[in-house]
């Protein structure tokens, strides 16, 4: 399920699989207040964020908020990588 | 909810004291600590959605103001445009930023705009709780260095921090933190400052603001300065878009997260924490199979409590007891024997009397029932479950030309569709916030008439009550779908902040059931006792039959109801749940069969709901479009009545 960008096809947020990490990379496509929101929200290029679930609507984590995102405005939201999240129990411990 | 509640006029040579931050924070919460004055708190974004004033014993004659949540500057909801009208017209003696601490960088964005103000600033980083159970350890001191401005870790629910925040407010001064812009920026910031009118903010933040599209600043300076000149700044706006090829907001924006990054990175370190119940539960509640699972167990859970304990159990138990084995025959007794006049003994406990029908009816019938609902909707309000609903919801909201989030207002004109009408200033187009006014004044019913409605149709049977609710129901997504179809304009897209899910303050659930029975008991109550007396007095003056042959077609032609039934639509003209005390009189003198209590309820339900809710609609959206739903409403509840008498016909329901 990891995913290092390169092919060059367009990858957003809504492509993401539940229960990944993502790096943004880019917003584009949604009104210039709607990308000033979610970048306010902390949706920057470079950042990961969580995906929990895409239906009925996209939630993704950022920092320690939730977020519900329209599908059609999570695909606004590109990324160039992305890989499974390992919730914190089950990690081994460092 | 509580339909009541301006804010007071307090005294503030002391200057005023700003409290600001993002959405659901906790600032009201911290509010209430400052002032003793407890406004509204519930786990959703989106509690406050006016200005709340209160005085501040820890600084004698000033004020402390509580504010509608923002997220950054530009404002985009009318909400928030509320609080950016707030910095740009009034000058304080301090702001304090209210923070989330465990969305620090969230946080400190819009505390560099703050600090651009060259207000006296300070940060009460609150949650610190949750930071904590998240893993966070954030440097305070750090922190405060790298802004300028005093960082006061608090937990607002507990009173932590609290003391130290007064102190620093007393002794607030203006932050000197200082962005630099990229060059392009820069070289056009120094003129644009050096031509802005006197405001409260400096010329640097407000310039900033113009450059970045704001639409508060844009009217402020349009009050204040000739369009020529506005024209002058726009095009300097445009020209420096031009040379920077993107807009000048992301720009700005983006030199403001470079900032916060690197003051983040310094002051936060953090360490793994586990998973939190509530975290796990929160996930649940908005999946695709477990969330619709359990919203079924909330609604199970909600009937249960209100609809079986409430409706049933302490209806019985204080209607046919308490009122009716103790209280009512006591009371007659006592009052034939003392008060030999008759009409007066008919007018307090005769059938239509103002205390066997008024106040009976409402303290015996309704009490139970709104009492088990606020005290339900509290919980429900604290839990943080809204918000997720709005997740649920937002197919069935998008048929109506909204989105999700227009399932706040609407939950929460269950309470109050008055402080609804307030609350759809959460949405973000006109277009939106009149698409759910209108749903809200015709198909959503308010505590008091919910609990008419359960109450009557209670008597009737289960299944009125659900073809009730189907009915209604179908209505609103009808109505919704083809509204949205009319008014023309486009649909936003979703985008909400779930808060966690958090154990209910038991303290502020009791506080604001307290509130909501305080106004039922004083504005709902008197109300049914003048519906009361005006029914008796119309009746033993024979006005009420001369009336109802004026409204017979109506009434009794098209709906099916008894004559005497065209009265309670007359007070439903008030109140809808005023109105339905007439119903409920002839309910209980027998005059009203099962189905023709049906089209009674979904009829008086589909009515406006009070003149209080009309003048909240009508100072937000004017008065033609007042009139215009008002004209929509009323013929819409006569047709959808009468309709519903003829299908019951049909299926031979009675
Ligand atoms: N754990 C924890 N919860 C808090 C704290 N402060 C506030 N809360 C909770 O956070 C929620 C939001 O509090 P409010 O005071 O309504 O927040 P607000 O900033 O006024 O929200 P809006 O008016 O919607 O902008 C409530 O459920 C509070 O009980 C805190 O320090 N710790
Ligand atoms: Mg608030």
């Amino acid at each position: 399920m990891r995913w290092q960008g390169g092919d060059g096809a367009r990858v957003t947020l809504a492509d993401v699989p539940a229960g990944c990490l993502a790096r943004i990379v880019a917003i584009e496509g949604a009104p210039s207040s709607r990308r000033q929101q979610l970048r306010a929200y902390g949706l920057l290029a470079g950042d990961w964020v969580r995906v929990v679930q895409h239906v009925p609507v996209t939630v993704a984590v950022v920092e320690h908020t939730e977020l519900a995102l329209e599908t059609d405005l999570a695909r606004c939201i590109l990324v160039d990588a992305f890989e499974p999240w390992v919730p914190p129990s089950a990690q081994p411990r460092r | 909810m509580n339909c009541h509640g301006e804010t007071e006029g307090v005294a503030s040579a002391g200057g005023s004291i700003a409290l600001v931050g993002n959405s659901n924070v906790g600032k009201s919460v911290v509010f209430h600590r400052l002032t003793g004055r407890y406004v509204n708190v519930s786990n959703y974004p989106g509690t406050t959605v006016e200005i709340a004033r209160g005085s501040a014993p820890f600084l004698p004659e000033s004020v402390v103001i509580d504010t509608p949540g923002l997220l950054m500057l530009p404002a985009n909801s009318e909400d928030e445009r509320i609080t950016a009208d707030l910095l740009l017209r009034d000058p304080f003696r301090a702001v304090v930023q209210v923070g989330d601490a465990k969305n620090l960088r969230r946080t400190l964005l819009l505390t560099l705009q703050l600090a651009e103000m060259e207000l006296p600033l300070v940060l009460a980083l609150n949650m610190m709780d949750e930071a904590e159970a998240h893993g966070l350890h954030l440097q305070t001191e750090t922190l405060s260095q790298a802004l300028g401005i005093p960082v006061i870790p608090t937990v607002a629910v507990q009173r932590r921090g609290i003391d130290r925040l007064e102190q620093a407010i007393a002794e607030a001064r203006a932050s000197r933190y200082r962005l630099t812009y990229p060059a392009e920026v820069e070289a056009e910031l120094a003129p644009l400052a050096e031509g802005m009118p006197d405001s409260p903010i400096s010329a640097r933040a407000l310039a900033l603001l113009w450059l970045a599209g704001d639409q508060a600043a844009g009217d402020w300076l349009g009050q204040r300065m000739e369009a020529s000149v506005l024209d002058g700044l726009a095009a300097r706006r445009d020209r420096l878009a031009m040379a920077l090829g993107e807009s000048p907001a992301d720009v700005i924006q983006r030199a403001r997260w470079a900032a916060v990054n690197q003051i983040a990175e310094a002051t936060i370190q953090e360490t793994e924490a586990t998973r939190s119940l509530g975290q796990r539960l929160g996930d649940l509640a908005t999946h695709r199979v477990w969330g619709p699972a359990i919203l079924g167990v909330v609604v199970f859970g909600l009937y249960e409590f209100v609809g079986v304990f409430g409706a049933q159990t302490l209806v019985r138990w204080m209607e046919a007891g308490l009122f009716g084995k103790v209280v009512n025959p006591w009371l007659t007794d006592w009052l034939t024997r003392w008060i030999p006049i008759p009409l007066v003994v008919d007018a307090l406990v005769g059938p239509y009397g103002l205390w066997t029908m008024g106040l009976t009816y409402a303290l015996a019938l309704i009490l139970p029932i709104v009492s088990t609902f606020f005290l339900a909707f509290g919980l429900m309000e604290d839990s943080g479950y809204l918000p997720r609903l709005a997740v649920l919801s937002h197919r069935l909201f998008r048929i109506m030309g909204l989105n999700g989030k227009a399932v706040l207002p609407m939950v929460l004109g269950l309470g109050c569709v008055t402080t609804a009408t307030l609350t759809t200033r959460i949405l973000e187009t006109r277009r939106e916030r009149l698409l759910a006014v209108l749903l809200l004044a015709l198909a959503i019913p308010c505590s008091a008439q919910l609990g008419v409605v359960m109450g009557m149709l209670g008597a009737v049977s289960f299944q009125a009550t659900l073809v009730w609710l189907a009915v209604v129901a179908a209505v609103l997504i009808c109505v919704g779908w083809l509204a949205a179809r009319l008014v023309p304009g486009e649909r936003s897209s979703l985008m909400l902040e779930l808060p966690p899910l958090r154990l209910p303050v038991a303290a502020n659930v009791l506080v604001k059931t307290a509130a909501r029975l305080e106004w039922y008991l004083k504005e709902v109550v008197p109300l049914f006792l003048l519906g009361s007396l005006l029914v008796f007095v119309l009746d033993q003056t024979g006005l009420l039959s001369r009336m109802a042959r004026l409204t017979e077609p109506l009434v009794t032609g098209w709906l099916g109801l008894p004559a005497e039934a065209s009265l309670a639509f007359l007070l439903g003209f008030l109140r809808r749940d005023f109105g339905a005390t007439g119903l409920f009189a002839l309910q209980s003198r027998g005059l009203l069969s099962a189905s023709q209590t049906l089209v009674a309820m979904v009829t008086i339900t589909l009515f406006i709901p009070c003149i209080a809710a009309v003048m909240m609609i009508a100072r937000q959206h004017g008065w033609r479009t007042t009139a215009a739903i008002v004209a929509v409403v009323f013929p819409l509840a006569f047709l959808v009545g009468g309709l519903l008498r003829i299908l019951l016909q049909a299926t031979g329901w009675t």
